[in-house]
C-alpha cells in the first residue's frame, strides 16, 4: 500500500494543508480550487504545499480525495468496531456506510457536478480500499472456524470486495433497511464462511478448525 | 458524394443509410478510439477509417461524436453479451456456468483495446459510468442477462439477484485485479473458480434453503451437488 495508507500520524502541516484544501473543495468544488486557495485556507505558503505535494495541484487533489476517503473509512471502523459478531459488524457497517455516502454533502456535490474529477481517483484507490477493509476484517475472521480449505486471508479479501461494491452501488438492494442487509450478509457475504455442517467439530466460534 | 447518391438509390430516402454503413462507422470509430482515444478522434478520422465520406457518416450519425460514442458503447456491450451467450451455450453444470460466465467477461473486458486505451489515457470518460448511481444500471443489465441462464435452477428473483452478484465480482476483478499471493498463486480463472466454489455456491445454497415457501412461487426443484473439496 502507498505511504499515505500507512501514516496514521500525519505531520500536522500536511494535515492542515489537506483540511484547508478539503474546506475549499467543499465550498467551491475541485475544478475551482487552486493551489493558492488551498494555501490561503490552510494558512501556509505555496512553497510549503509544494514541499509536501511536489506534484503540485494534481497531487494535492489526489491527496485530499485519499484523505477524506480514509476519514470516511475511519468513521466506519469506529462505528462498527464493538459489534459482537462479524454478522452484526457487516450489517451495521453496510447500513452505516450507505447512509454516510448518501448524506455526504461534498461527495454528492462533486458526483453531481464533476464526477470526472473524483471517480477515476477513487477507482485507482479501490485496490487499497479492498486491502484496508480486508485488514480490518482479518482479525475477526482469524478467530472464526472456517470451512476446510478456506483461508482467513482469502475470505477477508472476498468479503472486503463485496462490502466495497455495495458501498459504491446498492444495485437492487435497499441498504437503508437492516433486514434486507442482514439477508444480504447471510447469503452473499458469509454463506461460504460457515463451517461445513458435516465437518462441524466444535462450537462455531470457539476457534480455528483444525484441518 | 458518390456514396451518398448510391445510398439514395438503394434506400430511396436520405437519412436512412444501409445497415452496412452503420456497422463500418462503428468499426471505424472503435479503431480510432483504440488508437487516439475519444477526445482526439474527430469525425474525419472515423470517416477515413471507415472509407466513407463525411456526409455519409453524418447522415448515419447526425449527432456527431457524441452519438458515435453512444453507438460504440452499445455495440460493445451487445458484443460482450453475445460472446457470453456463445461461451455459455450447452453449459449445464452450475459451477461451470458461473466460472465460464465470469472468466469470459473478465477476459473480454481486460483484452478490449479501445477500453484499455481509455482507461490509460482518459479514465475520466469511463469510470463515472461504472460507479455510484450509474453502476446500478450496469448491474441491472447483468441481472437481466443472466436471469434466463439461472431461471431453471432458481426462482426469478433469486436468478436476477445472482446475476447482479457475479457482475459485482467481475467488476471488482476488473477494477482491482487480485494479486498473486499464497492464497491465489494464479489470479484469473483460478481465482474466479475459488470464489465461485468457496463463496458463491454456498450462498446460492443458502438462498434456496432459507427462502420461505410463499415468497417463492416457482420453488426450484434443483439442488446443488456437494461442495468439491478444495484442499
Amino acid at each position: 500500500m502507498p505511504e499515505a495508507y500507512a501514516l496514521p500520524v500525519e505531520s500536522d502541516t500536511r494535515t492542515r494543508i489537506l483540511e484547508g484544501t478539503y474546506a475549499c473543495v467543499a465550498r467551491d468544488g475541485i475544478a475551482r480550487t487552486s493551489l493558492e486557495d488551498a494555501a490561503r485556507e490552510a494558512g501556509v505558503s505555496r512553497a510549503t504545499i509544494y514541499r509536501y505535494f511536489p506534484g503540485g495541484r494534481d497531487e494535492l487533489m489526489g491527496g485530499v480525495i485519499v484523505f477524506e476517503t480514509l476519514r470516511f473509512f475511519g468513521r466506519l471502523a469506529d462505528a462498527v468496531q464493538h459489534a459482537p459478531s462479524i454478522e452484526e459488524l457487516l450489517v451495521d457497517g453496510i447500513v452505516f456506510a450507505h447512509r454516510a455516502v448518501e448524506t455526504h454533502e461534498v461527495l454528492q456535490k462533486v458526483l453531481e457536478t464533476e464526477p470526472e474529477l473524483v471517480v477515476p481517483r477513487l477507482t485507482i484507490e479501490s485496490a487499497n480500499l479492498v486491502a484496508l477493509i480486508a485488514q480490518f476484517l482479518l482479525g475477526r475472521l482469524e478467530q472464526r472456524s472456517l470451512p476446510v480449505g478456506v483461508t482467513p486471508g482469502e475470505a477477508a479479501d472476498y468479503v472486503a470486495r463485496m462490502v466495497l461494491s455495495f458501498i459504491v452501488s446498492p444495485g437492487r438492494w435497499d441498504l437503508a433497511d437492516p433486514a434486507q442487509v442482514r439477508e444480504l450478509v447471510d447469503s452473499e457475504l458469509l454463506a461460504g464462511l460457515r463451517p461445513d455442517p458435516a465437518r462441524h467439530l466444535s462450537d462455531a466460534d470457539s476457534g480455528r478448525m483444525l484441518t | 458524394m458518390t456514396t451518398a447518391l448510391a445510398e439514395r438509390t438503394v434506400d430511396g430516402t436520405i437519412g436512412a443509410p444501409r445497415a452496412g454503413t452503420r456497422a463500418s462507422v462503428i468499426e471505424g470509430a472503435l479503431a480510432c478510439f483504440a488508437r487516439y482515444g475519444v477526445s482526439k478522434t474527430n469525425v474525419e478520422d472515423v470517416a477515413r477509417e471507415a472509407r466513407l465520406s463525411r456526409a455519409t457518416l453524418y447522415r448515419a450519425f447526425p449527432g456527431g461524436t457524441d452519438e458515435l460514442v453512444a453507438a460504440v458503447v452499445d455495440h460493445e456491450v451487445r458484443r460482450l453479451f453475445r460472446t457470453l451467450e456463445e461461451a455459455l451455450a450447452g453449459v449445464e453444470d452450475l459451477e461451470e456456468l458461473l466460472v465460464v460466465a465470469m472468466t469470459t467477461a473478465v477476459e473480454v473486458i481486460d483484452s478490449h483495446e479501445a477500453l484499455n486505451f481509455l482507461l490509460e489515457h482518459e479514465p475520466e470518460l469511463v469510470w463515472p459510468h461504472v460507479a455510484f448511481g450509474e453502476l446500478d444500471q450496469v448491474l441491472a443489465l447483468a441481472a437481466n442477462f443472466f436471469e434466463p441462464y439461472l431461471a431453471g435452477r432458481l426462482d426469478l428473483e433469486n436468478a436476477r439477484r445472482v446475476g447482479e452478484w457475479i457482475a459485482r465480482i467481475v467488476l471488482s476483478h476488473v477494477v482491482s485485479p487480485p494479486a498473486a499471493s499464497p492464497a491465489h498463486p494464479a489470479p484469473g480463472t483460478a481465482w474466479v473458480r475459488r470464489v465461485v466454489v468457496s463463496f458463491v455456491l454456498p450462498g446460492i445454497r443458502a438462498l434456496e434453503s432459507t427462502r420461505p415457501g410463499p415468497a417463492q412461487p416457482h420453488r426450484t426443484c434443483w439442488s446443488l451437488s456437494p461442495l468439491p473439496t478444495t484442499t
